[in-house]
């Protein structure tokens, strides 16, 4: 728009010597006056039209997207790896909560957590967006974000099933909760395991370094169920 | 400067707003000291008044004083024409004639009336008007809602060009700075005829002052400072004319606010702060044969979310529900955090006139506007200071509009409206758009035939209207898709003004309405934080077709003013959110899924406005407002609708001698019912009735020569402790606590 006018004064310039100097330094708006009586026709009003019209119908082109807005802070999956801790390191078992297309569309596919009676294990969360190739770990800013976030876990299978303290911190020695150890208390199920990952909490309110989100506020960036059952 | 050495004297007569004359007004021209008194006829003379041009000012208790130039001498009898008072509550003069063309149920806020709530966002600027409620968003975004309507079935016009922002919205407000009006007008109707989609509740006009025509200097500074926010608000206004070249005129006009964290009765709403800073300008030159102007505006915001309105999950959302007081509550701040919108939106405009003769006259404008949208959230990994919705949205806008006044007491209006728009998602934003990108054209054409003749006035208009929209989404396997629409619409309108005597006059409007669905009706997709519900577009969606019945009463006669409307609305395909059973389970846990569909709906209601002149100086007034709305395929009353409001004030008002001129005080309470006709589909049930007291007074007086008002305002008075159904953050905090204003106005 401001093209136009300039566009418009220049041409009219050319035309008309110094009259529009005078536009510029603001100091007298005769020069207006001068402008209408000698050249504001009808000539000049068509051109100025076509040109505000024309500064509108600047190529559409670019309303074409050339590739589809990138989703980056998803997660499509999340990863609960329980590692027996009276065995070889090599025996992770993996359950997984998984919805590639987003909130909308097909409904996500969700792992039964298995476990067996009488042990205990470490249990390693990892978020994933699988959208990306490759795979993208959001683990990873969520541990360099760690004062701002923190896991919780909820349910009816916590303290009836199993069991779940905090195994790691933060920098301020609050819990974080991708690690953790997981005792099984007795056998059962299936009962149901709610993961939640809330973000921009306070980690000092009351009940939450004890797994307790109640009073910590902030907001819930993953809240997922999960069937347990403990053979 | 002139010779003043011929003297004249000035007569003229003074009407109330329709043909009664006033005795008693005072006219007064300052510069000369000279003044006159009108006669029982409603006459006056001011001898012996030496040539120039002058400010003239005219007064009469209980009406809005009015200002204007004269130039003597002058060939014919001066005719002034003041405004009511009544609506003492808000302090708006209602305009109950047509105006020229138009027999719409108009109601005006200008002048003195304007100046009380100057400081005031638009939408709420508009809420003087009985049936205008707003929608709001916090304290920093509100939207006007017209007999229960609002988004886009409500149509802002600011300065004569359709208003194309974002309006979709229920979180954007209008993108306008009050300041740049002289005038606030509200059509109560489907006025689609003469305005096109969009019209289907009514319509809000934003209109600057007229250029001047002549070379006398005039400017004007509002200062406004509000406790509640900490709040600091500047205007300033200057225009000027050529005696060089007499209809040569121009305008610069600027206004600037910083607010900080608003607060509630018993805590601050932390992140609620506001920064606007706007320009408008135009230069213009008219001669009767002939003229045109150019106008520009700018309008900048960037405006704080309530930090404790962003939520995750609908956990999060009962949680923030449950609890007394918001999660998020720290000191007072100016500081705007995320989640905060930051937005542009720019106006250009061109117009012009051409009288072929004294009876028929062609207009034109061409106007292009720039909206930028840019929506920050809190977001993971460095992201925040990325928008998470970055919107820009150009349309162009035409129209060309030829009116023929005939002998024999018929004039007719026939016009030709273009629009052209085009949206795009700038990329970079990493979240998926929430509406595509977008063309859009639309034509317009339209014809409105008047007849006056006596106690009679009737009014007819058709309009046709073609729309094409083509819309470039990505659909969920990524493919490019670009599916095109058409709407085309035929609308018609009839109304009709009865004057039975001098104090009782009848009108009715009969319009219909229509709006194409919106694109995010269309193609909106995913979660909508805030709400915590998922949207989900239709791309099967018709157009809104509405019906709209309005009847106006008006009574005048000393010492009671009486308007009342009753209107009665259809609308066909009603696009509405249709909850569906299942919710959607997510990452973030389980959302109830809202579709679009259409259904048929109904509105009907009442405004009804009093005004009692208790005593020369102290004035009653009561204003009522009611809309009953319903779902009528389910049989449900419709979601977010107005409660009944009930409005007392009254105000005692004094005028003195040439220094202190104006004086008064003011006592208003509001009345809002408990909104009890809900679906039942809401996360929490409306909030409680509440009251709410404020209290007012201000002076008038002249300082050399420049005019200078004060005024002082106590909104909630009480500190009341209350929430509004039609705050979209009523889930999460009360609204405002008490707030004082304070105004300073100086004008020459």
């Amino acid at each position: 728009m401001l093209m136009t006018w300039a566009g418009i004064l220049y041409l009219d310039y050319m035309q008309t010597s110094n009259i529009y100097l005078r536009f510029f330094s603001f100091n007298n708006l005769n020069f207006l006056s001068i402008m209408i009586k000698e050249k504001f026709n009808l000539k000049l009003l068509l051109l100025l039209f076509s040109l505000l019209a024309f500064s509108a119908c600047d190529d559409d082109d670019d309303v074409v997207p050339d590739e589809p807005e990138n989703p980056e802070e998803e997660f499509t999956t999340i990863k609960l790896i329980f590692d027996d801790e009276s065995t070889a390191d090599d025996d992770d078992i993996e359950f997984i909560w998984k919805d590639l297309d987003g909130d909308g569309g097909n409904d996500p596919e969700i792992d039964d957590i298995v476990l067996e009676s009488g042990k205990s294990y470490e249990l390693e969360i990892e978020f994933l967006n699988e959208n990306e190739n490759p795979v993208e770990d959001v683990t990873e800013e969520i541990e360099r974000e760690d004062k701002e976030h923190q896991v919780f876990f909820l349910g009816s299978a916590v303290n009836s099933l199993i069991s779940i303290d905090y195994d790691d911190m933060d920098d301020d020695g609050n819990p974080l909760g991708l690690e953790n150890d997981v005792t099984v208390l007795q056998t059962g199920g299936p009962e149901v395991l709610n993961v939640i990952l809330r973000h921009e909490l306070d980690k000092d309110a009351t009940g939450a370094s004890e797994g307790n989100p109640d009073n910590a506020g902030g907001e819930t960036e993953v809240d997922i169920n999960f069937n347990v059952t403990v053979q | 400067m002139q010779a003043q050495s011929e003297k004249y004297n000035l007569s003229g007569l003074v009407f109330d707003e329709g043909t009664h004359l006033l005795s008693g007004a005072t006219i007064f021209i300052p510069e000369l000291q000279l003044g006159a008194v009108s006669d029982d006829k409603g006459t006056f003379i001011i001898k012996e008044v030496p040539a120039g041009e002058y400010k003239i000012t005219v007064r009469y208790l209980g009406y809005s004083s009015l200002e204007t130039n004269v130039k003597i001498p002058n060939d014919a009898p001066l005719e002034f024409h003041l405004e009511g008072e009544f609506h003492l509550l808000n302090e708006l003069t209602v305009e109950g004639k047509p105006v020229s063309i138009a027999l719409e149920n108009r109601e005006t806020i200008s002048g003195e009336s304007l100046q009380k709530i100057r400081g005031a966002s638009l939408a709420e600027s508009v809420t003087s008007i009985t049936g205008v409620t707003m929608l709001q968003t916090g304290p920093a975004i509100s939207k006007p809602v017209i007999h229960g309507l609002h988004s886009n079935r409500v149509l802002i016009l600011n300065n004569g060009v359709r208003q194309e922002g974002q309006q979709w919205g229920t979180e954007h407000a209008p993108e306008i700075d009050p300041f740049t009006a002289q005038k606030l007008t509200v059509i109560k109707g489907a006025a689609a005829v003469r305005y096109g989609s969009d019209a289907v509740a009514g319509v809000l006009l934003v209109e600057p002052p007229e250029l001047p025509e002549s070379e006398n200097l005039q400017g004007e500074v509002n200062l406004v400072g509000t406790s509640n926010g900490r709040q600091g608000i500047a205007s300033v206004m200057l225009a000027n004319g050529s005696d060089k070249l007499p209809g040569l005129g121009w305008r610069v006009q600027s206004s600037a606010k910083k607010a900080g964290d608003f607060h509630a009765p018993n805590y601050e709403l932390t992140n609620t702060g506001v920064q606007e800073v706007n320009f408008s300008g135009e230069v213009g030159y008219k001669n009767e044969k002939w003229g045109g102007s150019f106008f520009y505006s700018l309008f900048t915001s960037e405006l704080g979310i309530l930090r404790s309105a962003h939520i995750g999950s609908t956990t999060d959302l009962l949680d923030a529900i449950e609890r007394e007081r918001p999660f998020f509550i720290e000191d007072f701040s100016y500081e705007i955090n995320n989640p905060k919108q930051d937005i542009a939106h720019q106006l250009a405009k061109a117009k012009g006139f051409y009288n072929f003769n004294e009876k028929s006259k062609l207009s034109f404008h061409i106007a292009q506007q720039v909206n930028s949208r840019k929506e920050f959230d809190i977001r993971r990994g460095g992201r925040s200071n990325r928008p998470a919705i970055d919107l820009r949205l150009q349309t162009l806008t035409a129209e060309l509009i030829w009116e023929k006044y005939h002998d024999n007491n018929w004039n007719g209006t026939f016009g030709i409206t273009w629009l052209d728009q085009k949206n795009r998602n700038i990329p970079g934003t990493g979240v998926r758009p929430l509406i595509p990108n977008y063309l859009s054209n639309g034509l317009g054409v339209f014809a409105i035939e008047n007849y006056a003749k006596n106690k009679w006035e009737l009014e007819f208009g058709a309009r046709f209207d073609y729309r094409r929209l083509e819309v470039f989404r990505f659909n969920e396997e990524d493919e490019l898709e670009t599916p095109i629409y058409n709407f085309t619409n035929f609308s018609v309108s009839g109304s009709a003004k009865y004057r039975f005597n001098e104090s009782l006059q009848y009108t009715v409007n009969l319009a219909t309405a229509f709006r194409p669905p919106n694109v995010s009706e269309l193609f909106s997709e995913g979660l909508h934080h805030g709400t915590a519900t998922i949207e989900e577009g239709n791309e099967n969606l018709v157009t809104e077709k509405a019906f709209k019945w309005i009847n106006t009463f008006s009574y005048n006669k000393a010492p009671f003013t009486f308007t009342t409307n009753f209107y009665y609305q259809r609308i066909q395909d009603f696009i509405y959110q249709e909850p569906l059973s299942e919710p959607r389970l997510t990452i973030r846990g389980a959302f109830p899924v809202f579709a679009y569909q259409q259904t048929d709906a109904r509105l009907a209601g009442l405004d009804a406005d009093l005004a009692v002149k208790l005593h020369p100086n102290v004035t009653f007034e009561s204003r009522y407002s009611m809309v009953r709305a319903r779902d009528l395929t389910r049989g449900a009353p419709l979601i977010f609708m107005p409660a009944d409001r009930f409005e007392n004030g009254l105000r005692y008002n004094k005028q003195r001698d040439e220094k202190i001129y104006n004086w008064f005080v003011q006592l208003n309470t509001a009345y809002v019912a408990e909104q009890t006709r809900v679906p039942g589909i809401d996360y929490t049930p409306p909030p409680e009735s509440y009251f709410l007291l404020n209290v007012q007074a201000g002076a008038k007086f002249k300082i050399n020569e420049l005019d200078t008002g004060i005024s002082v305002s106590v909104n909630n008075a009480l500190n009341t402790t209350y929430r509004d159904y039609l705050n979209r953050f009523r889930y999460y905090a009360d609204d405002l606590g008490r707030n004082i204003i304070l105004r300073l106005h100086a004008n020459f």
